[in-house]
């Protein structure tokens, strides 16, 4: 029986073995501090909002009440432009006028960070060629370490996220790039919880990004952790200093609480090998772009992500390859710009600890 | 016992709200982590789609339909990350010749994950929801309609399609499975 002839089963017993049986104890963690700190919408604001999905009325098993919403929209702008004419002050339409952002520290204190528009350009905001990682890997001068789940909460976070992240140790008062490792846009819900990387001088001082570090599709904005002050955009921020000499002095002997990953070398092959070998398996076409930036992953364990790659054997290797796929005949929104990223990856288990792409 | 805790909710009652999520999102985790192929993304999906349900919940007027409003703020979460995220690919090339599983049926079952996946990330983000509703969840075509919020006819073509796409890739499993791609942040 050729077992390719039942795709449904196929599917349903991949399903079954690849779905995880629990969410991560942190995602509930991080719901319910976050819904802890507001309320649900009134229902009338719930009408006009919809339900998240931009579908007010079906999804929730009522009559939609469009046009009744329409009027009361309408009238309320009638009136508030009636009321500010009246008022001498003349009509006034369109978004808040933001501070011009400057790529140095400002003082300024937004009210709220969400007052700044969530998604698209920001008007106005020149990416300083400094804020994201060199052009190749090899200008990174990392430190990849697994961050234990306690002390996250030494950094001030609520709710922390045991997850992997980046420090870099630069010298005392040295400007200092970053980049975001989850360049997700959350959406105009408040969400706080981005996976950062974090940059920390020798003196155990945090450069960037605390609880608070809202990056945009043109911007990066720097706050304090404390006080959440915004303190800068673009490429350089002042010093933020880490709340608690605890931290302070854990981070001194980093050596004992991280777990050194090995740096990632580049990889041997030539990117026409490279092409060749993608093009033998109707990967990639002649036009393809390939960039060779990523080395070698070895894993010397059995973990199961090492058995993924192939690497059950201590000390074999695999070699990781960026590519820019513009070519390939897939929805245009599964791409985005080809760009150089980065990629660590545990020496021992094989797991992909950290990305980023500019 | 789940309509009242929705009703309390619905009057801004936290605890009420969080029994409901924990009892919800473990199947919410598991769909949003097969439909995104990450668990970053999940994690990210189903916090979105959660917080959306804290914020919108008042508007939901039928509190036994609270399971499948939550799966559809998931499914449409999903949707949302998978656009939000600026993909690259990657390739890992054997440098070495396939050692894997020494058994002929793990080396089999491997290159059948291996060859899905490979499918599977070439897949819309609407396809992959299609299939992982209809295949995982196991809902009836109306219910997994409503989740989706398409309609009946949207999701047999899109499943069909999707289907299609994955047949295809399966057939491709003669070739030495030396490459491995990932979509990825």
């Amino acid at each position: 029986m050729n077992h390719r002839d039942d795709v449904d089963r196929t599917l349903e017993a991949w399903f079954r073995a690849d779905a995880p049986s629990t969410a991560p104890r942190h995602v509930l963690d991080a719901v319910v501090a976050e819904t802890g700190r507001h309320g649900p919408r009134p229902s009338w604001l719930v009408s006009l909002r919809g339900d998240g999905m931009g579908t007010p009325a079906l999804v929730l098993g009522r009559p939609a009440r469009p046009l009744v919403l329409l009027a009361l929209l309408g009238a309320l702008i009638v009136g508030l432009i009636g009321g500010s004419l009246l008022a001498g002050g003349g009509p006034r339409f369109g978004l808040a006028v933001l501070p011009t952002p400057t790529a140095q520290p400002t003082g300024y204190v937004p009210p709220e960070p969400t007052l700044f528009p969530f998604g698209g350009a920001l008007p106005g905001v020149d990416v300083p060629a400094g804020l994201n990682p060199g052009t190749t890997a090899a200008s990174w001068e990392r430190h990849v370490a697994a961050l234990l789940a306690e002390n996250v909460r030494q950094l001030g976070w609520e709710v922390g996220l045991p997850k992997i992240s980046a420090i870099r140790l630069l010298p005392p008062g040295a400007t200092y790039t970053t980049t975001l490792v989850d360049g997700l846009d959350h959406g105009a819900t408040g969400f706080t919880a981005e996976r950062l990387s974090w940059a920390i001088d020798a003196q155990g001082t945090m450069l960037t990004c605390g609880t608070r570090c809202a990056v945009f599709a043109a911007g990066t904005f720097f706050f304090d952790d404390a006080s959440e002050a915004l303190l800068a955009t673009g490429a350089s921020g002042s010093t933020s200093p880490i709340p608690g000499v605890e931290f302070r002095s854990w981070l001194r002997s980093y050596d004992q609480t991280f777990r050194p990953v090995a740096d990632v070398p580049k990889g041997a092959l030539s990117q026409a090998a490279i092409r060749a070998r993608m093009q033998a398996v109707g990967e990639v076409t002649a036009a393809t772009s390939v960039d060779a930036i990523y080395g070698t992953v070895t894993c010397t364990g059995l973990s199961q992500t090492c058995q993924d790659r192939g690497l059950a054997q201590p000390g074999q290797t695999r070699e990781i390859w960026w590519i820019g796929l513009p070519e390939i005949v897939l929805p245009a929104e599964a791409f985005g710009a080809p760009g150089t990223a980065w990629y660590s990856f545990d020496a021992v288990t094989g797991e992909e600890l950290l990305s980023a792409v500019p | 016992m789940q309509r009242d805790l929705v009703e309390q909710a619905r009057q801004g009652d936290h605890a009420a709200f969080t029994a409901l999520v924990t009892g919800s999102i473990n199947g919410l985790y598991a769909t949003a982590r097969l439909i995104l192929r990450s668990d970053d993304l999940a994690d990210d999906a189903v916090q979105d789609a959660l917080l959306r349900a804290w914020l919108g919940i008042r508007g939901l007027r039928d509190p036994d339909r609270f399971e499948a409003w939550l799966r559809r703020l998931t499914v449409h979460a999903c949707y949302r990350a998978a656009r939000h995220t600026r993909r690259r690919r990657i390739f890992e090339i054997h440098d070495l010749p396939f050692s894997g599983p020494t058994t002929a049926d793990g080396q089999l079952s491997l290159a059948i994950r291996d060859q899905l996946e490979r499918g599977f990330q070439r897949l819309a983000p609407e396809q992959r929801a299609v299939v992982v509703v209809h295949h995982y969840l196991d809902l009836p075509d109306a219910e997994a309609a409503d989740v989706l919020g398409i309609p009946i006819g949207t999701l047999k073509s899109r499943l069909n399609r999707a289907k299609s796409a994955l047949r295809a890739a399966l057939a491709a499993e003669d070739r030495e499975p030396t490459i491995t791609e990932g979509a990825v942040r």
